[in-house]
């Protein structure tokens, strides 16, 4: 027979939320069992257990001794119970026998055991007290042997058949038959109820480690079991401090143990992920409102500077022990890729614990978080100038860390445009007119797919801009007409509306359709003129500036005044008040309005330059 | 199912009618034949049915001594079960001591329904496993996103809201083809036969890859707990 232990009154657990996270608990029923007679629990008299150890399974110093007597120190360490296991080693190995008081612990082979048996406790009572509890071991482990591993990973705890079976877990829990402790779950549960992970768990691995460094150590379950059992005796209770996170916990079958998982396994960001975790107390004190951190980390080891989910607070009592589901928004925007999602418990470290490096956990498998094809944001409406180099905007998507990285391109671009592959930014040395707008396609693409999104552009006429033009000297009482003026970009300026002058010289004219600047009769002065051409369309106008000279005295108008010119001065030269022909007023060369000795002089000089 | 199934040699139910516990064997021990009645049979058995069955099990008690095998059934009169018996056992003479019986049990309604040898409900795989907390059911719980978590009580029973247990003509139909399709075992003798040896103590073998994986963390770990002086080793006591 078997009973259900019930050393911990009835007590609420209240668990407080902070963030998204949301979470079910799905485990806290049930409870340690323990082998009884008439309805009372059988105890070692005396509260002690001297185990005989095989000299041949567990030669001193071997493996095989290091972890069988570490699994009878972590019975004896638990805080709070009187009990003791210790153990005594014969000078050669004897018989076995069921009967004979000696609590044999020894291997035996693997054909003596019946199939799919990793170990046996035969166990004796006469009455209320135990008398003798023989524990057997396989000697080789469903075919595969024994993994010696003090901190077995999860691969090698879920995979016995690879890496053999963990010898530690498995010496503890026999262990714990072997001071009376039953299986649990036992199994008058209801069904549908939960059930604790813990050592007692009678489906190997037995609940499994601890935390990211995957500790073996005794559960919650298992340490109240010993508790009830064997209490302390003595003045009060020793505190000892100790939070865990579970490194395994419950699944669909009734006591087996598996890493703790999340599902799906794999999510787009913003979705809501199913963490099935435990915590426990494994110490002796009541810690109330702990918080436990939730995480995203791009490696097994979970820090308080990964990712961060959400937060929860919990009510441990002692010998509280939780499997839950918590229910995890991700991140609206994450990068894609793989992670492992894993919880801290009592991540600020508020609460003084004696063992600190148990309460961080982190599941076995990947969360991948999936990438989704881009959306990129509205472009709008751009406008460019004609001629003149443009660079568009820089294109945004709704989610950047998951979409990236991302490969832009333009569907149709036109002559000349450009796209930056790495952001997405259009550029157009030359943009060319239009009378309509341009719809440009601008796609993004990763490796879940592409989007694109149109970008208008419309291109305006630009001011006009005038080539700049050389000074001129043209022959005195020549005609004078400028050369067609040139624009910089005639495509983008044209139609020009209206050439004008700013500058207003006497008998200077330009032809307001051609820009041709004129002077019919071109009189020496004694400054050159300055002459600012204008040009006007729709979007404005620009100017050209150059100089104008009139040479005085070149007649034959070869452009140099030279002796040639000089006999067409000489006619001019009738004296004051005679009538002069009209290209005469070229020889006034001091413009004293008449031809003298003096304008002799400067025309002398003149040609001597 | 089918690996209990090929491990078993017979395969039957039957009700217990009778319990009687002995001293046995040397070194000593205590066994209990069970008779059990209504008998039938799923695979292997006796040529010709008969109604009854006996089977040896370790175990009993006899006077104040009690003897036990950790995990394993303890069939009681009145109990009606479905045994997986290995061809010939050392341990127990159901295939993986508990896996291998099967209690069947009557509900309300008088419905017989399926459960392990600890009383857990066995389910079909179109039902909820146990144990498995679906999501939309604690998004439920918490339509908001959650703000609040749902109280529950320690040590004590959550609100029973399981399917209820696989019934047991349900339970047959689907493993009487695993059965069929099992592995065959010489059927004499026909019912799990002891193999009463006495054990050898031998040592513990290794696995031969998994005993080297390190882990991050490790060695500073048994640093930690060796200058805490909480070498688990150190605390069992030799007693010499």
């Amino acid at each position: 027979m078997k009973g259900f232990g019930m050393f911990i009154p009835l007590r609420l657990r209240f668990a407080f939320l902070a963030g998204c996270v949301s979470v079910f608990v799905s485990s806290a029923a049930s409870a340690h069992s323990y082998y009884v007679l008439d309805g009372q629990p059988i105890r070692w008299f005396g509260n002690r257990c001297v185990r005989f150890l095989s000299p041949a399974t567990f030669p001193p110093g071997s493996e095989a001794d290091l972890h069988v007597r570490s699994a009878m120190g972590e019975w004896n360490r638990v805080a709070g119970t009187s009990f003791v296991y210790s153990f005594v080693r014969p000078d050669q190995d004897y018989p076995i026998d069921h009967f004979d008081g000696l609590n044999d612990t020894a291997a035996v082979p693997s054909w003596q055991l019946d199939p799919g048996v990793l170990g046996v406790t035969y166990l004796v009572n006469y009455g209320p007290e135990w008398f003798d509890t023989d524990i057997l071991f396989s000697d080789l482990p469903g075919g595969a042997g024994y993994s010696f591993d003090v901190f077995p990973d999860c691969e090698v705890v879920t995979h016995p058949p690879t890496h053999g079976y963990s010898f530690l877990l498995i010496a503890l829990h026999e262990l714990g038959h072997g001071l009376g402790l039953g299986h649990d779950p036992l199994g008058t549960e209801q069904p549908g109820s939960s059930w604790f992970v813990a050592t007692m768990n009678p489906r190997y691995p037995s609940g499994g480690p601890f935390g990211l460094e995957n500790i073996i150590e005794l559960h919650a379950d298992d340490r109240n079991g010993i508790r009830f059992l064997y209490p302390h005796s003595g003045p009060s209770m020793p505190r000892r401090t100790d939070l865990a996170a579970a490194a395994y916990t419950s699944s669909s079958v009734v006591g087996r143990a598996v890493p703790i998982f999340v599902t799906p396994t794999e999510a787009y960001p913003g979705e809501v992920i199913l963490l099935r975790a435990g915590i426990e107390n494994l110490g002796t004190t009541n810690e109330f409102y702990v918080q436990q951190s939730f995480f995203l980390s791009g490696n097994d080891q979970i820090e308080p500077d990964d990712l961060f989910l959400g937060s929860l607070r919990w009510d441990l009592a002692i010998g509280d022990a939780l499997s839950f589901d918590v229910n995890i928004p991700l991140p609206a925007d994450m990068a894609a890729g793989s992670y492992f999602l894993g919880s801290i418990l009592d991540d600020l470290d508020e609460v003084a614990e004696e063992f600190e490096d148990n309460n961080a956990a982190a599941c076995c498998e990947f969360l991948t978080i999936k990438q989704l094809s881009p959306t990129i944001q509205p472009l709008g409406q751009h406008r460019a100038t004609c001629g003149r180099s443009w660079t568009g905007p820089t294109p945004s998507v709704t989610l950047p860390s998951n979409t990236a990285p991302l490969s832009w391109t333009l569907d149709n671009p036109e002559t000349g445009m450009t796209v930056d592959r790495a952001s997405g930014v259009v550029r157009w040395p030359r943009p060319q007119p239009s009378p309509f707008l341009y719809t440009l396609f601008l796609r993004a693409a990763n490796e879940a797919g592409s989007d694109t999104e149109v970008l208008f552009l419309g291109v305006d006429r630009a001011a006009p801009v005038l080539n700049p033009r050389a000074d001129e000297t043209i022959a005195c009482g020549s005609a004078y007409a400028s050369a067609v003026p040139i624009l910089t970009a005639p495509d983008c300026m044209n139609p020009i509306l209206l050439w004008s002058l700013d500058t207003a010289t006497s008998g200077l004219s330009v032809n307001p359709s051609t820009g041709v600047v004129s002077l019919a009769e071109p009189l020496p002065v004694s400054t050159a003129m300055l002459i600012t051409l204008r040009a006007s369309n729709s979007a404005g106008s620009g100017t050209t500036t150059w100089q104008l000279r009139v040479s005085a005295a070149d007649f034959n108008g070869n452009g140099t005044i030279d002796r040639p010119d000089l006999g067409p001065f000489l006619t001019c030269l009738k004296g004051p008040d005679i009538r002069q022909p009209g290209r005469c007023a070229c020889a006034d060369l001091d413009g004293d309005s008449d031809v003298d000795l003096k304008d002799i002089s400067a025309l002398q000089r003149d040609i001597g330059r | 199912m089918a690996a209990l199934s090929d491990h078993a040699a017979t395969v039957f139910e039957g009700v217990v009618a009778e319990v009687r516990s002995y001293w046995a064997g040397s070194p000593r021990t205590i066994v209990s034949d069970v008779t059990l009645t209504s008998v039938t049979y799923l695979k292997g058995g006796p040529a010709t049915a008969i109604a009854t069955a006996s089977l040896t099990v370790p175990g009993g008690t006899i006077g104040s001594w009690q003897m036990r095998i950790s995990g394993a059934p303890e069939l009681k009169p009145g109990e009606k079960w479905l045994l997986f018996l290995l061809p010939s056992y050392q341990t127990f003479p159901t295939v993986g001591i508990w896996q291998g019986a099967l209690r069947i049990q009557e509900d309300g309604a008088g419905v017989a329904r399926m459960f392990t040898s600890s009383g857990t409900p066995i389910y079909g795989d179109a039902e909820s496993p146990p144990g498995l907390v679906d999501a939309a059911r604690s998004r439920e719980q918490f339509p908001d996103g959650g703000v609040s978590a749902r109280p529950t009580l320690r040590n004590g029973a959550i609100p029973n809201d399981g399917p209820p247990a696989m019934t047991h003509s349900d339970f047959l139909c689907r493993l009487r083809p695993v059965l069929n399709r099992s592995r065959v075992h010489p059927k004499d003798p026909w019912m799990a036969r002891c193999v009463q040896e006495p054990f050898l103590k031998t040592s513990l073998q290794p696995a031969s890859g998994g005993t080297t994986i390190s882990r991050l963390g490790r060695a500073a770990r048994i640093e930690n707990r060796e200058q805490k002086g909480k070498s688990p080793a150190a605390d069992a006591e030799h007693k010499p």
